[in-house]
């Protein structure tokens, strides 16, 4: 794979809190990924389209409101239903084990917690990508 | 490039935590010539001379998830358990003006707050407690300031309690939504505009008990800036509210008074004393000198704060405990007016009941037992903390001097000023954390490898069905109004919007017609576009 990973991000639903996407939004650059970052609530569908658009590797999803369980999924089947199911999504934000647990279950490549570290993140970020480019 | 810092050795950088160098101890040549006293001009010391002895901080636990009958358990219980009022925090499709049913409210309902389609929802909320009974009436509402105050008072009117006998304490600050909080309804503008109609009201009705806005430095903090830039991009933010409120005749010490700066309280003890200390006597300066303030209220500034929730960490959760202890004690030395103190579950969900009361007792504990509230300022004097409190100070005009340059605080938003700091902190922070440099207990030293990830705390989750029952109060309310008085109160709204009144009165009468939250808003969104129109440098 010659190119940078290229990374969409968006914090789907209504939570505000931008921190953590700045922060991994800035990690992921300076490690060398392309990153394009959609913005605040941005439904699901927009985010399918947006990442199929921009040709992505990984979407990632930022969420604090603990409405997780009803937008990583949306997610996922807008992804689905636009030809982007090879597209790996990880999340991150205010989630709870068992439910990370089950979004993993349901297809998301990884979940991130409070206190990863950045190289967590870029290191699962880069494994998810790799995993799709072997599929393909 | 990072200047070298000091340290102990055993490898303490020997700095606070915004960055200003320690000395090994201070004396008197540090802090020349400060003998002032709480309550005098310009209030470094405290805004009274006796302070808690005749007015104690009031502990203010943000609270509420789920439907009206959950809230109202909770709020029954800390009032119960000795919180000083009822604070309401609402859900996101509440804050954002959007009624439960609305497409953007699904899996949002209920979940960081209660959810409020009307003031039906508020009445049930209130339905045991009198607003008299719980004196202090609180919520953030800061894209939605004038819809809570008509919510509240509306209440208060048809409980039959006089608008004297109890508090309405808003924070009503939709400016700083637009850096990292991101609940903003409308462009910056109206939103400004929205926000003075509520301190206006307040200020011509008289209500001078009341707190219409709490003006933010806290999700400056929150978002990764230091100490100095929470104080300091707070002050320029509420010198727009000033001079907003200003152009529209009001006098001064009219309305001043009633402001306060919403902050927090983080960890750094002696740095936050002084952050507190800096920030009153920068507020007095500015309303006696730059505004012409004549009533000492006008310069005595309130500090409403929480304690840092991004201090807190998932990992080993019960030392957060300490945490809070130490944030909650640093606003008590630092002389806040309104302190919350956050759960040691935060970083995992909406706290359990067992969290929040321990956050209760720990204020409980610290007046009553460790008497920290007994005297004023008890750390005035204390060289280092008098030098740490002139340091702060005149960084903080530094800022101000910056933002007073480029035009102001809406220019610092939109051309992204604030943001840069807050993105720039935040970054920092976490690569100083994964370096080691900043320490952080429990995760990245002193790390106890047995414990798994979430310590045997069960994260607090609301009821599924939470969603779907407010869905149908609604669809039942809708039902059971009258749709000719609605439509004539959103027309009424509507017109006063567009001609650019106050739009508190009309705005109540919606409000009584039980018009929904997203009625309204759909209303002010109409006449004055939505946050999407405002272009932002990010």
């Amino acid at each position: 794979m010659g190119h940078p990973i290229k990374v969409l991000l968006a914090k789907p639903g209504l939570d505000g809190h931008s921190r953590g996407v700045h922060v991994v939004n800035r990690a992921l650059v300076d490690a060398g990924m392309e990153v394009v970052y959609l913005g605040l609530r941005k439904e699901p569908a927009e985010i399918a389209r947006a990442a199929i658009e921009e040709d992505v590797d990984v979407v990632g999803l930022s969420i604090l409101s603990g409405a997780h369980m009803q937008l990583v999924p949306a997610t996922l089947k807008a992804l689905a239903e636009m030809g982007g199911a090879d597209i790996p999504v990880v999340v991150g934000g205010v989630i709870p084990e068992d439910d990370a647990e089950e979004l993993v279950r349901m297809g998301v490549a990884a979940a991130f917690h409070p206190g990863d570290t950045l190289l967590r993140v870029v290191e699962g970020v880069r494994t998810a990508a790799a995993r799709r480019h072997a599929e393909r | 490039m990072k200047r070298e810092v000091p340290r102990s050795k055993d490898g303490r950088l020997l700095q606070s935590e915004s960055g200003i160098q320690l000395k090994p101890f201070y004396e008197a040549t540090d802090a020349p010539g400060h003998s002032d006293r709480p309550g005098d001009y310009p209030f470094t010391r405290g805004i009274s001379p006796d302070m808690y002895r005749s007015e104690m901080w009031h502990i203010d636990m943000y609270a509420g998830f789920g439907n009206a009958e959950e809230a109202r358990a909770r709020y029954e219980f800390l009032l119960e358990q000795g919180a000083s009022g009822v604070n309401i925090a609402m859900d996101l499709p509440t804050q954002l003006g959007y009624d439960s049913d609305h497409e953007l409210a699904k899996g949002e309902v209920g979940r960081v707050g209660l959810a409020v389609d009307s003031l039906q929802d508020l009445q049930d909320v209130f339905q045991n407690t009198r607003l008299d009974q719980a004196k202090i009436v609180f919520t953030v509402a800061n894209g939605i300031g004038p819809l809570a105050l008509a919510w509240f008072m509306t209440v208060g009117d048809k409980q039959g309690v006089r608008r004297e006998d109890y508090v309405i304490h808003l924070q009503n600050d939709p400016l700083k939504e637009y850096t990292g909080r991101g609940a903003y309804v409308l462009p910056l503008d109206p939103s400004l505009k929205l926000a003075c109609d509520v301190i206006e009201f307040a200020a011509r009705k008289g209500y001078r008990h009341w707190k219409p806005v709490g003006i933010c430095g806290s999700q400056f903090r929150w978002g990764g800036s230091n100490a100095v830039q929470e104080v300091a991009f707070g002050l320029c933010e509420a010198i727009t509210y000033i001079e907003t409120l200003l152009a529209r005749g009001l006098d001064v010490d009219s309305f001043a008074p009633m402001l306060e700066l919403h902050l927090t309280t983080d960890i750094d003890l002696f740095e936050e004393v002084a952050k507190f200390r800096a920030v009153r006597r920068v507020w007095a300066r500015l309303l006696k000198e730059r505004y012409g303030a004549r009533d000492p209220a006008s310069c005595q500034l309130k500090i409403s704060l929480y304690t840092a929730g991004y201090r807190l960490t998932k990992q080993e959760p019960l030392n957060n405990s300490v945490r809070i202890t130490v944030q909650a004690l640093a606003a008590i030395l630092g002389g806040a007016q309104h302190i919350g103190t956050l759960s040691i579950d935060e970083a995992l969900s909406t706290p359990s009941e067992e969290s929040v009361r321990l956050a209760l007792r720990t204020q409980q504990i610290l007046a009553h037992e460790a008497r920290v509230g007994h005297v004023a300022d008890p750390l005035g004097g204390s060289f280092m903390v008098e030098s740490l409190t002139n340091a702060v100070e005149e960084q903080i005009w530094v800022y101000i001097k910056e933002v007073d340059a480029m035009g102001g605080a809406l220019q610092a938003i939109r051309n992204g000023y604030f943001q840069r700091y807050v993105d720039d902190g935040a970054y920092q922070h976490e690569k100083d954390v994964e370096s080691g440099d900043r320490v952080v207990v429990g995760l990245n030293r002193f790390v106890d490898r047995r414990l798994i990830a979430n310590s045997g705390i069960k994260p607090f989750k609301i009821r599924p069905q939470v969603e779907e029952r407010q869905i149908e109060r609604l669809k039942a309310l809708r039902a059971s109004r009258n749709p000719v008085e609605v439509g004539a109160a959103l027309k009424a709204l509507r017109d006063s919007a567009r001609k650019g009144e106050n739009v508190i009165e009309p705005l109540t009468r919606a409000v009584s017609a039980y018009a929904t939250c997203g009625e309204i808003y759909d209303v002010f969104r109409e006449v004055h576009g939505t946050y999407k129109d405002e272009k932002i440098t990010l």
